[in-house]
């Protein structure tokens, strides 16, 4: 952990509140343009990095400094992520009557007016993201840190709780998959 | 026709993730497969293109909003709990023995006494 953000949580248990808000300020769009590559969702990454946040500070005396602070958040927020998808699955099965999650979200339609190369740009956004919401979680989120992100090995396995051969395994499935499922789009188009 | 393998191995190549042996094997297939090539260069623009994404960010307030949400709530941070002081087994099995002896003892008094 850094020492700054050592100083800021320990600030922080000492009932300096305003402390935790440079730690929020520090992490909270890395934060947050992962969760919404997981979710396709705004609304609902904004939420799970607000829930995330208050999680961390409730339970901030039990970091315990041996990871990163932000691996620590970023822990906190998968699993924010994972069990609101699983709700979210569990009430669209109750809706449903028993139909399955296709995986896809509606689109961001608020890309409306923009010109030539940005439209573009947003459409291929648009393709990317539908593929990766069809990936399976565990695919996604490793393609997420790891190309997105840019975070290393050793740190997706402290937040996953898996061996890092796991996550190279499943690196290297996702890129496959992630090919096959673009080349779908591609073809549809 | 690439094996489930030589695909593995591709995907591995983008990260640079590959023994010195599996890089002259990717480099020896890569000059013989068009296959392969290309399949390598579109995993390579994939990847580029997921680093490319356009990044998301939150409102400035944000950190405000938890905060204000943290005073509302009126959250606290936990307190550790003290480490539980644990009881070596055996500091109780002595104790155990000496208060067997002791009731034997006593009541061998007792008995003895009448």
């Amino acid at each position: 952990v850094s020492p700054d953000d050592q100083r800021l949580i320990a600030e922080c248990l000492q009932g300096r509140t305003s402390a935790f808000g440079e730690l929020i300020v520090r992490y909270q769009d890395r934060l947050y343009n992962t969760v919404y590559r997981l979710l396709d969702n705004a609304e609902d990454a904004r939420d799970v990095v607000q829930e995330s946040f208050l999680s961390a500070y409730q339970s901030l005396s039990s970091f315990k400094g041996d990871s990163l602070f932000f691996t620590w958040l970023y822990r906190i927020a998968f699993n924010t992520a994972v069990s609101l998808k699983r709700k979210q699955r569990v009430m669209l099965r109750m809706q449903m009557g028993g139909e399955e999650d296709t995986g896809v979200e509606p689109i961001d339609l608020s890309q409306g007016n923009q010109p030539g190369d940005a439209m573009e740009r947003a459409d291929e956004e648009r393709r990317i993201q539908r593929a990766l919401n069809r990936l399976s979680p565990e695919h996604r989120v490793v393609l997420v840190m790891k190309d997105i992100e840019g975070q290393k090995y050793e740190v997706i396995a402290d937040v996953l709780s898996v061996p890092i051969g796991t996550v190279r395994s499943r690196l290297h499935r996702a890129r496959l998959e992630l090919r096959e499922l673009l080349l779908q789009e591609q073809n549809k188009g | 026709m690439l094996t489930e393998e030589t695909r593995q191995l591709l995907a591995a190549y983008v990260d640079g993730e590959v023994s010195p042996r599996q890089r002259a094997q990717v480099d020896s297939l890569l000059s013989k497969s068009a296959e392969a090539r290309n399949l390598l260069e579109q995993l390579q623009r994939d990847s580029g293109e997921l680093r490319a994404m356009k990044r998301k960010t939150l409102p400035q307030d944000f950190s405000l909003q938890v905060l204000k949400n943290i005073a509302d709530k009126k959250l606290q941070p936990e307190s550790t709990p003290p480490p539980t002081t644990t009881f070596p087994a055996w500091l109780g099995i002595t104790i155990a023995v000496a208060v067997l002896v002791l009731v034997t003892v006593v009541s061998f008094l007792f008995f003895a006494m009448r």
